[in-house]
């Protein structure tokens, strides 16, 4: 399955409890109230077991998981780089 | 799944206790009545390698892997019975040594590392503030960038070692729009002009381990002192709280041990009745609770420490080991007085000062409370 797909699954259904809930692509996750900093651990170790790429501590910053795009483009790098 | 330990690690263990039993136990309740911090203690364990035990040997440590520190931390807590000094060392190694050998640049790391596992060097971690504590990333010390580095200005609440730190650990914010990712991590050291470190607080227990409230006014900190890169300030706090609570829960469980064998011993001896105390089944079941307590604690605290080891996440873990290695530390204390009856309210036997060093225990770190909130999200509540 598309990663972004299933990462906006995941926030969906894990993190704002409604699976039905619009989100779009772009969508600040942080100024949407969205993602805190509990979400953002769940959300690493939902990429790393699933995905198996590992997201070093460093790279947990924001312009990293503002959005699902800038989330998915930064694990294309990720995944690259392996 | 193995639930032994290699005979190393075991010989190690006994090592430290005998180390603890033999330079560690003098003086304490002159030094927790008057509050008093013990240089000479700390650079004993420095020199036996304590402060050092998890980092690599180039920076000054013993490149011990994570149960093995655990278990050590543990001889610790059973061998040592000074509380506060066991924490002060778990404050600086987790929340200091821990992010700047994790986050830090080369230079950093070769700069403050084999300093602070030699015990030449203390440090000190400061994020909670006078508004701010549980909700950590509301603070308002601000650091403004500027030519060269950034400005800091605000204050830091509660630090432990501050008063006999050479450097801190402390958080700022470089934007407070960004929230969580304007938080970032500075390394500043004691002298550096702005930068005074205030009154040393009084506390409850604990108090051989020094606190008090750091203040920044127009404070410069040059741009190599930043840790990690801008904005990255919110994770290395959660990893350092994460390693915290793991070396911290370690000694705890030393400590219970050592209280448990402790009233094991006094129920044995001390007679009421014509018998052994031991003998009334209330006294009795209180010490299996405190047993049951001990070996349940011990199974979620060497889970956590495995799961690290695997390098898989913790968090859910390590919130279950502190909620309840905290407050069984608390409830253990609270019977051991309750075995030793009125002696044990009495400072002269050691008893006591425990209760008064556990308390803390459900509020560092992340309080009782938010721990059960952190395991609730987790279950889908
Ligand atoms: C011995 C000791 C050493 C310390 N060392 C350091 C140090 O070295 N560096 C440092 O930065 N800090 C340190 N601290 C500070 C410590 O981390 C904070 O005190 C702690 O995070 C709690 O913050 P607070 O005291 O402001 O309480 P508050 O956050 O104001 O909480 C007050 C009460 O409200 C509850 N509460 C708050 N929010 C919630 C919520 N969302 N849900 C449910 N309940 C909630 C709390 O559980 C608590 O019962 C230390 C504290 C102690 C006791």
């Amino acid at each position: 399955m598309d990663r972004k797909i299933a990462l906006s699954d995941y926030i969906k259904q894990e993190v704002m409890r409604n699976p039905k809930a619009n989100l779009d692509d772009a969508e600040d996750l942080f100024n949407a109230g969205i993602l805190d900093s509990l979400a953002i651990l769940q959300l690493v170790a939902f990429i790393e077991e699933n995905f198996k790429i590992k997201i070093p501590d460093e790279d947990v910053i924001f312009e990293n998981f503002q959005n699902l795009n800038a989330l998915a483009s930064y694990l294309e790098t990720q995944k690259a780089a392996e | 799944m193995d639930f032994s330990w290699t005979e190393e690690q075991l010989a190690f263990r006994k090592a430290v206790v005998d180390f603890a039993h033999k330079e560690l136990n003098q003086d304490i309740i002159e030094e927790d009545r008057s509050g008093s911090f013990s240089p000479e203690k700390w650079r004993k364990c420095a020199r036996f390698g304590i402060q050092g035990l998890p980092f690599p040997e180039e920076y000054g440590g013993s490149a011990a892997d994570i149960l093995t520190t655990v278990l050590a931390m543990e001889g610790l807590g059973y061998g040592c019975k000074d509380n506060g000094l066991i924490f002060a060392m778990n404050a600086q190694m987790w929340s200091v040594q821990m992010p700047i050998y994790s986050f830090g640049a080369a230079d950093q790391k070769r700069k403050y590392l084999p300093g602070l596992c030699r015990g030449e060097l203390i440090g000190a971690h400061g994020m909670t503030e006078p508004d701010s504590g549980s909700d950590a990333y509301s603070l308002r010390t601000t650091a403004q960038r500027v030519d060269g580095g950034y400005v800091l200005n605000g204050s830091k609440m509660f630090v432990s070692n501050a008063p006999v730190s050479d450097l801190a650990v402390v958080f700022a914010t470089v934007n407070p729009a960004r929230k969580m990712w304007g938080v970032t991590g500075f390394i500043v050291e004691t002298g550096t002009p702005g930068y005074t470190i205030s009154r040393k607080l009084d506390k409850m227990g604990l108090r051989t381990s020094p606190m008090a409230e750091l203040v920044f006014q127009d404070c410069f900190v040059p741009e190599e002192n930043r840790l990690g890169p801008e904005g990255a300030g919110s994770n290395i706090f959660n990893d350092s709280m994460e390693w915290e609570r793991s070396g911290i829960l370690a000694s705890h469980i030393g400590a219970m041990e050592r209280q448990l064998e402790a009233s094991i011993q006094y129920a044995r001896e001390r007679q009421q009745f014509g018998q052994p105390i031991g003998k009334f089944q209330s006294v009795a079941n209180r010490i299996v609770d405190m047993k049951v307590r001990l070996e349940t604690a011990r199974l979620l605290l060497y889970k956590v420490a495995w799961l690290k080891k695997m390098g898989k996440p913790t968090v859910m873990e390590a919130a279950l080991a502190k909620l309840y290695l905290s407050e069984s530390f608390i409830q253990s204390s609270l019977d051991s007085i309750r075995t030793f009856g009125s002696y044990g309210y009495m400072t002269e036997f050691e008893v006591e000062r425990d209760l008064r060093d556990a308390v803390g225990g459900a509020l560092y770190s992340g309080t009782s409370d938010i721990q059960r909130n952190i395991i609730a999200r987790l279950l889908g509540l």
